[in-house]
C-alpha cells in the first residue's frame, strides 16, 4: 500500500513538472523613460491613458503596445492588470478614437518586436513574456514590473 | 502613355501608404443596415383646416417594413505628430432615391497639456453625454437609435449636433478626473458653408468629472441665439416670429465601464425660448437607459424617454413646436456583442406621441374645439452595427 502511494506520488510530482508553467510577464518601458516602478494599477492608467497621455517627466505621449493575436500573456495582461476582456478593450480603444481620434494601442506579432518597438519608442509602454527577458532585451528596455 | 500612367499611379498610392504609415493613420468604416417593421395607430390625426375653420382629422392603423442600409460612415484618424492629430469621418446615405454624403466631422487637435487641448474644425457640439460618444459609431452606441430627447434635425429631433468652430479642452485634472470643452461655433442653423451674415457667436460649455472608472457626472450649456425669419432647427416653423436668445441646459449621468455588468446613461434637457417680445417659453426632456452584461456576449437593456415640447397642454413653444406635444417612448432590447467589431441589436418600441391643438377662434369667436391628436407606434427593429 506504501509502496503504491509512494508510486502515485512520485507519478503526479513528475507529471506536475512537465506541466506548462503559468504564464509571467513583464511590463516594459523605454530606457529613457524615468519611471523606475509601476503598480498594477499605473499599469492599468498608463496603459489605457486614463490619467495621463503623456509621461509626466519624459514629456512624451504614453503609447501602449500590445500582441496582435491572442496568446496566454495577452489574457494575463487583460485579466490581471487591466479587469476587462479583450473585447472590452477592443470596444475601450475604438471608443476613444471616435471620441477624439486618439490613437489605439500599437500591435505587434512577437515580443522581439514588442521589445524592439520599446526600445525605439520613448513612451511606449508594453508587456512581454518573462522568458523573453534575456540579456540583450534588458540591454534594450526597463523592466518596470512582474505579473503573475 | 498608359504605362507610365499606371506608374505614375503606383508610385502615388505606394507614397501615400508610405506617408500614411508615417502618420499613423487609421481608417475605418462604419455599416448599420437595419430591418423595422412598425404598427402604427394614428386617432384624430390632424390633417388641416376646412373653410369654415374646423379642423379636419381621421383615425387611421396601418402596418410597415422596411429595410434600411443605414448610413456608411468612413472616419479617419491620424496622428500628425506627436502633438497633433487629425480627424475625418464623413456620412454616405441613400433614401428615397437620393445619396446624400456630408462631412460629419472634420478637425484638428492640437494636444498641449492633459488639461489644454485645443481643437479646430467641424465638431460634435460637447452637449450631454451621448452626443459626444457614440453619434454615428453606432457599433459603440448601447441602442439602435438615439433617445428623443437628443435626436438630431436629420432624424426628426431639435438637437443641432455638431457645429464649426474652435474647441478649447483639458481632461483629467485633479484626482477627481475633471474635464471640461468650451466651444464658440456658428451656431444653430449654419454649418460652416460661409453662411452667416455677421460676428454672433454660439457658445456651448461642458464641465464634468469622473470621480471613478466609468462614471461620468456633467453638466452642459448651449447658448445661441434666435433670429427673426430664420427657420427652426427642425424645419417646423420656416419663420421664427421675433429674435431672442436660445438656452439649452443638459445635466448628465453616465455609468459606462466596460468591465463591470451593470450599465447606465441619464440624462435631463431644459430647453428655453426667450423671444425679445413674445415671451419667454420652456421645453423638457430626459431619458434614462440601463443595461445588464448577463455574459461576454448578452446586454438586455432597456430606454425611457419622456419629451415635452411647451411648458403644458395649453402652452407651446414658439421656437421649437407651437402645438404642445407630449413624446414618451419606451424601448427594451437585447444587444449581442460577437466581437468588438460586430454587434447585433434586436428591439421593441413603443412610441406614444400627443399633439395637443387648442380650440380655433377668430375675433373672440371660438369656431372649433381643441383636441388630441393621438399616434401609438409599435415597432420591432434589429440593426446590423459593424466596423472594419
Amino acid at each position: 500500500m506504501k509502496t503504491s502511494i509512494l508510486i502515485t506520488a512520485l507519478i503526479f510530482v513528475t507529471m506536475s513538472s512537465f506541466a506548462p508553467a503559468a504564464p509571467e510577464i513583464a511590463i516594459i518601458v523605454n530606457k529613457e523613460n524615468p519611471v523606475e516602478k509601476l503598480t498594477p494599477g499605473e499599469v492599468k492608467l498608463y496603459w489605457l491613458r486614463k490619467i495621463k497621455k503623456r509621461w509626466p517627466e519624459l514629456n512624451k505621449n504614453i503609447k501602449p503596445v500590445d500582441r496582435k493575436t491572442k496568446n496566454p500573456e495577452q489574457d494575463l495582461f487583460y485579466n490581471k492588470v487591466l479587469g476587462m476582456s479583450a473585447a472590452d478593450v477592443e470596444t475601450y480603444f475604438n471608443a476613444k478614437q471616435y471620441e477624439s481620434g486618439e490613437k489605439p494601442q500599437d500591435k505587434f506579432p512577437s515580443d522581439e518586436a514588442i521589445i524592439d518597438f520599446v526600445a525605439e519608442e520613448a513612451g511606449a509602454l508594453g508587456f512581454i513574456s518573462t522568458s523573453s527577458v534575456t540579456a540583450e532585451a534588458k540591454a534594450k528596455v526597463k523592466i518596470v514590473l512582474i505579473v503573475q | 502613355m498608359k504605362v507610365f500612367f499606371r506608374i505614375m499611379i503606383a508610385a502615388g498610392i505606394s507614397c501615400c501608404t508610405q506617408i500614411a504609415l508615417a502618420q499613423e493613420t487609421k481608417i475605418r468604416f462604419f455599416g448599420q443596415p437595419e430591418i423595422t417593421n412598425s404598427t402604427i395607430s394614428e386617432t384624430d390625426e390632424f390633417t388641416g383646416v376646412d373653410q369654415s375653420g374646423q379642423y379636419i382629422t381621421r383615425d387611421t392603423t396601418y402596418s410597415k417594413t422596411n429595410f434600411n442600409p443605414g448610413n456608411m460612415v468612413l472616419f479617419v484618424t491620424s496622428q500628425l505628430n506627436e502633438r497633433i492629430s487629425v480627424l475625418s469621418e464623413v456620412s454616405f446615405k441613400n433614401s428615397k432615391n437620393q445619396s446624400t454624403f456630408e462631412v460629419q466631422r472634420l478637425m484638428m487637435r492640437y494636444f498641449i497639456k492633459d488639461y489644454f487641448s485645443v481643437r479646430v474644425g467641424k465638431m460634435f457640439t460637447p452637449i450631454g453625454y451621448w452626443n459626444n460618444q457614440f453619434t454615428l459609431g453606432l457599433v459603440l452606441q448601447p441602442t439602435i437609435q438615439r433617445p428623443m430627447a437628443i435626436r438630431p434635425v436629420s432624424d426628426g429631433g431639435v438637437l443641432q449636433y455638431r457645429d464649426a468652430g474652435i474647441q478649447l479642452e483639458g481632461e483629467n485634472i485633479t484626482s477627481a478626473r475633471l474635464f471640461y470643452k468650451v466651444l464658440f461655433g456658428n451656431g444653430v442653423g449654419y454649418y460652416g458653408s460661409n453662411d452667416k451674415g455677421d460676428n454672433h457667436v454660439a457658445t456651448t460649455v461642458q464641465v464634468g468629472a469622473e470621480p471613478i472608472d466609468g462614471l461620468k457626472v456633467l453638466a452642459s450649456g448651449m447658448f445661441d441665439r434666435i433670429e427673426k425669419g430664420k427657420s427652426n432647427p427642425n424645419g417646423s416653423i420656416s419663420a421664427l416670429p421675433d429674435d431672442g436668445n436660445l438656452q439649452l441646459l443638459v445635466a448628465s449621468v453616465a455609468y459606462m465601464n466596460p468591465a463591470k455588468k451593470f450599465e447606465f446613461i441619464g440624462e435631463l434637457l431644459s430647453q428655453k425660448s426667450k423671444f425679445n417680445t413674445v415671451g419667454t417659453y420652456n421645453s423638457h426632456s430626459y431619458y434614462a437607459y440601463a443595461g445588464y452584461k448577463l455574459t461576454e456576449n448578452i446586454t438586455p437593456y432597456a430606454l425611457y424617454n419622456s419629451t415635452q415640447a411647451g411648458e403644458s397642454t395649453t402652452v407651446g413653444d414658439p421656437y421649437f413646436s407651437p402645438i404642445p406635444v407630449q413624446i414618451g417612448l419606451t424601448t427594451i432590447g437585447v444587444r449581442y456583442k460577437f466581437n468588438s467589431s460586430f454587434i447585433c441589436k434586436l428591439e421593441y418600441e413603443m412610441n406614444n406621441q400627443k399633439y395637443f391643438y387648442q380650440d380655433i377662434t377668430m375675433g373672440g369667436t371660438k369656431l372649433d374645439d381643441g383636441f388630441t391628436s393621438t399616434t401609438k407606434t409599435n415597432s420591432v427593429r434589429m440593426q446590423l452595427a459593424f466596423v472594419f
